[in-house]
Formats: structure tokens, sequence, C-alpha cells
């Protein structure tokens, strides 16, 4: 394998390594999972092409971002979303918070930390979870879960904030125990 | 409600896009003021987005069961849906995990995977699903693997992948190993996958299917940006924007989940659905065929190119971009396209002596090319005619405020160069036929500044 072969496999594998806290940062700007998902795609498309623009020493979760970054800007163009001053301010107030706290988990931890949160689903009762899946999978509000499943907004509110800190506890239990 | 369950709550409704815009200032506010929210934030979207990731991964496919057949034109709240955290190494929990992760296979072999998925999801990485059966334009396929391959041509069998047309004449058709055939047009992007079950998701643009039967159990999923369309054999065309999906069905029957609410809906043959945010469901027959068309710029068109909203000096517009043919990278055109049928209304059928007048304006007097792209009555891909070729269109001369007028009489069209090698298969005229798309560039090397205003079709010559 030549130099640049092996660059461009050590900076792929090590984006690729990334990919769930890119895929946060797009969701914090884009405020759409499937969105997000989608500009982590495009970006992984970059870093394939533009893998020897990095320079190995530095955060590949910074470079990993800022091509995120121009993604979520092309999206946004693309589906025509807010673009407003106050949008502007906010998305750049999330940037820089990512900038500023965003860690990079090690692969044995990010797998540790799935395997707590699959186990700890299983825990919830059934209603739980089909909130939750509601929440996260079918990405609907809190009056269209109310509705789906005969609760109150505030119920739902309150259900979903119970639940994931439950979740949130036993997840966190259980890696203590583990470690 | 204690400060952090606050903003806890605010800040996952961030996440979900679902703030006012005095919540996004205050959010903004306090992520600029205070460090200790801007942890908070960050740590909160951290876990939301795992917690989510792995939700999402479990999630049954949407629509698996208790769905099709059924009645017409019923509609049903959504909800009805179990979750269920079935074995993590069961089969549907892997062809959910392949599709949402098919970029991962790039590292299967670097161990990334646990070796079970990774015996299943090699397999799948390897064997062909489907043909290539036609194609035009400009086409980038993204193999499971990462590979990005420009150069595809007809014959090729690929396994699951990308398939994205860059151009608004860009026209690719799929065939799967069971007969199924899918067909996207203009620019398009289609993600597709076949282990036992087809999945696709049409991240925006026309796609047009037609199904054999699937085996029971196991339809045909199409997820778009706001739609999961399920299908068990049939005939329909779909088009896919951000904020709206529509499914026309010609044979069968199709169900249509909208994803926004829940709602979902039974589309029987002859009818469709234009599913939005907001809007109604229920099912209308296939508007009537019209022979008259003219182009609504004042709202965005979609299509290729930038929508300029009117200003005092011009009217609303749709303005040419530069491309660059992906097998002629010598030449730059100027290059922009506005579809037709497909939308909320009827579709427009070409009589044998229509004209079409294209109204717009230029930098300097250029030649104006036009193209078009139609369909059969079924939906299927009917092939693509240039109206600029035949009588050789004369440069058009720009008038005040840099204006030009052309005309394209139906009668001088001929097939565009491009699918000449496939016209066996596809239409000779563009009589009769439905109008899809058109197209209008120049080609001066540089930019040209052209932009159309607007396009009428008279379905007589213009005197």
């Amino acid at each position: 394998m030549d130099d640049h072969e092996s660059k461009k496999d050590r900076v792929v594998h090590a984006a690729f390594g990334c990919r769930t806290e890119l895929l946060t940062y797009a969701r914090s700007l884009l405020g759409n999972f499937a969105a997000a998902e989608d500009a982590v795609q495009e970006a992984m498309i970059v870093v394939m092409n533009k893998y020897d623009q990095f320079q190995e020493g530095t955060s590949i979760l910074a470079w990993c971002r800022s091509i995120v970054r121009l993604e979520v800007l092309r999206a946004k163009r693309r589906y025509q979303q807010d673009m407003s001053l106050v949008q502007r301010l906010l998305d750049d107030a999330v940037d820089a918070a990512f900038d500023e706290f965003q860690i990079n988990r090690k692969h044995d931890e990010s797998t540790s930390r799935r395997d707590a949160i699959r186990h700890c689903l299983k825990k919830l009762t059934d209603r739980g979870r089909a909130v939750l899946k509601s929440r996260f999978t079918d990405e609907l509000g809190y009056k269209q879960i109310g509705d789906q499943f005969g609760m109150t907004v505030e119920a739902v509110r309150k259900a979903l904030f119970r639940t994931k800190k439950q979740l949130h506890s036993c997840v966190e239990s259980r890696l203590r125990v583990a470690s | 409600m204690n400060t952090n369950q606050s903003r806890d709550e605010l800040f996952e409704r961030h996440l979900q896009g679902e703030l006012s815009d005095v919540e996004k200032e205050h959010v903004a506010e306090l992520l600029d003021s205070d460090a200790a929210a801007r942890q908070q934030f960050v740590e909160l979207a951290q876990w939301d987005t795992e917690l989510g990731e792995t939700i999402r991964e479990h999630a049954e496919p949407v629509y698996n069961k208790d769905l099709l057949p059924s009645g017409k034109g019923t509609i049903e709240r959504g909800g009805k849906n179990t979750f269920l955290l079935s074995p993590f190494v069961t089969f549907a929990t892997i062809t959910v995990l392949f599709i949402l992760f098919s970029s991962l296979l790039y590292l299967q072999r670097q161990t990334f995977f646990a070796p079970a998925e990774k015996v299943v999801l090699s397999q799948t990485a390897s064997s062909s699903i489907a043909t290539i059966t036609g194609l035009k334009g400009s086409l980038l396929w993204t193999g499971n693997q990462g590979e990005l391959v420009l150069d595809i041509h007809v014959g090729r069998e690929l396994t699951g992948g990308t398939i994205e047309g860059l151009a608004p004449d860009s026209w690719f058709e799929l065939q799967f190993q069971d007969g199924s055939i899918v067909t996207i047009s203009g620019t398009s992007m289609l993600t597709f996958a076949d282990v036992g079950q087809k999945k696709l998701r049409l991240k925006q643009g026309a796609f047009t299917a037609d199904v054999v039967p699937q085996p029971v159990g196991k339809p045909m999923i199409i997820q778009t940006p706001s739609t999961v369309i399920e299908v068990v054999g049939t005939r329909f065309e779909v088009e896919a924007l951000q904020a709206f999906t529509t499914v026309n069905v010609r044979e069968g029957n199709v169900r249509l989940k909208h994803l926004v609410d829940g709602n979902a809906v039974d589309i029987p043959a002859n009818y469709r659905v234009i599913a939005e945010a907001g809007g109604d469901l229920s099912p209308m027959p296939l508007p009537a065929a019209e022979n008259y068309w003219k182009s609504q710029l004042g709202v965005q068109a979609g299509g290729f190119g930038k929508w300029l909203p009117a200003t005092k000096k011009r009217p609303a517009a749709q303005k040419a971009l530069p491309f660059i043919p992906v097998n002629n990278p010598n030449v730059s055109l100027s290059l922009l396209s506005i579809p037709v049928s497909g939308r909320n209304g009827p579709p427009v059928v070409l009589t044998p002596h229509a004209t079409f007048r294209v109204r717009g304006r230029l930098h300097d007097s250029a030649q104006v090319h036009f193209g078009i792209a139609v369909s059969y009555g079924n939906g299927e891909f009917a092939g693509m005619f240039r109206g600029d070729l035949l009588k050789k269109q004369p440069v058009s001369k720009i008038a005040g405020q840099k204006e030009f007028e052309v005309i394209y009489q139906l009668s001088d069209f001929t097939v565009d160069p491009c699918v000449r090698r496939k016209q066996d298969s596809l239409a000779r005229t563009p009589d009769g036929l439905y109008l899809d798309r058109l197209w209008v560039f120049t080609n001066m090397g540089s930019s040209s500044g052209l932009m159309v205003h607007e396009v009428e079709l008279i379905p007589g010559e213009i005197r």
C-alpha cells in the first residue's frame, strides 16, 4: 500500500470513528435526524476525496466538523431552511459550543455506551419505548405523540423527560459497574 | 421545573427543530453567555443522538406488517406500530443497519463490527442486486464500499448504493433481479438495497417504478424526506422535495405514511396524494391532462438553477447555473431546468402543433438551447427531445433590458443525441406524450447570465 493509500485509510477510518459526534453536530444545526444523516454522509464523501488535505496530528473531529458545517449550509440552502439572523446567531453559538466542548469518544467507549443503551431500553415499559420511538424514529412533535397515545402535551413532555432521565441513569450506572 | 430540566427540554426541542424564534434567541444568548450551558448543550446533544441512533437502528421497518392490501382512500392515524426490541442480530435489524450505515461497510475489514455482523454485511456488499438497463447524462454512483464511480454503463451489475443524477437531463433505469424496474430522472438522488426486501430512499427528485409482485411480508419500501411508501406490486411515480412528496399511482395500490404526523393512507390506481405538512392526505383522482401550460415562477419551481423572486425591475425567474458535463469536462454550460408535470397541477400532454415560447434575459446575445423530457401515460420514461437542433435555433438577440424571446415548434423537435442509442425502446416523437420537465441552456464557455422568466406551452402554432 503506498503512502497515499495508507493515509487515505487512516483518515477515512478516523473520520468514520467520529460519525456519531458529527451526526450530533449536524443534528444540532439542522434540527432533523434524517437531514443530519444525509449531511454527514455527504461529508464522508468529501473526506474520502480530500483526505490528503488533512494535516495529521491535528484534530480529525474538528476537521470533519468543518466539512459537515459546509454540508449543513448546503442542505439549508437546498431545503430553503430558515436562514434568518436569529438562526444564524444560534448556529454560530452552537458551532462555538461544539468547538469548545465536544470530545471524540474512543471506539470501545462508544460500543459500551451503545450496549448499555440497548440493555436499558429493554427495561422500559412498552409504552415508554413506543413514545421514544415516536420521538426519535418518526420525529413526531409533542402534540402528535399525544394524539397517538391519548396523552396531553404536558403528559408527553413529562413522560419523555422522565423516560430519558431513567435511561440515562441506567446507562451511567451500568457503565460504572462495567468499569 | 428546575433550571436544568427546563434547559434540557429546551435543548431537546432544539434538536428536533421545534423552537420558536423567541426560544432560538434565548438559546443563542444562553450559549453565548454561559459556559456551563454550552457544556450541558453539547453533552445533551451527544447523549440524545446516541440514544436516537440506537432506537432508530432497532426500529422495526416501517409498515412491515398489517398494511397492505386495504380499502381505497382510507386514512388512519399513525401510532399503531409497536416498538420491538428484537434480538440485535436478527435479519431485520441487519437490513436496517445496512441501509443506515452502508457507508460504514468501508470499515468492515477494520474490526468495527462484531463477527456475526461482518459476515452478513460482507455478503450483502459483494453480491449484485440489480443491473443498469438504461442511462443518460451525468450520473454518479456511490457503492456500498464507498467507491465513487462516474463511468457507469448499461449492463453493469450493481450492489446496493446511491445513484445521483447530476443534471436536469440525467436519466437512469435500474432493473432488480426479480424484474422490478425503477427509474430516476433529472437532478435526483436514490439509495437502494435489496437484502430480501427492497429498500430505497429517494432523497430528492423524480422517481418512477414498475414493481413486480413482492414476496409476502416484504413489500418494497421507498422513503422520501417526508414520507414512507410501501408497495407490493404496482406502477407509480414519486416526486420528492424536502417540503412535500407527490405520489401518482397508475396501477395497483400503494400505502403512504406521512412522517410529519404519522398519518397513513392507501392510494388506489389512478389516484394521487400530495403529502405536505398540515395538508390533506386524501387521495384525489389523477387530474385530466391539459394541453396548455405556463410556468409559475412567482413561487419556487424546483428543478435546476437558482430561483430569483420578482423585483421592481424584473419578474421572478429561474437563473441558470454553471454546469460542466461529466463526459465533457471542457464544456461549461449555463443551465437551468423547470419541472412541469407531477406537481399540484394536471399532467400536460403535448399536441403535434404545440409551440414553446421562452422568455428571459441574457447578458449578451447567445444561442439558447432547449430540451424536454417526456413520459408515457403510465408514468414510464419515454425519452428526451431537443427543440433547437433540426432547424438550428438562431442566436437570440437581446432587446432592451437584455430580454429575449425564443419560439420552438414541437414539429421541429428531434431525439436528444444522448438517448439515440436507446432509441428502439423510447418514443420517436414527443407528440401525445406527457411533458415532465424542460431545460434551457447556453454554451458560451462562460456565464451568459441566462435566466428565464416564463415558459409557455401553446397547443397551436404561434402566428
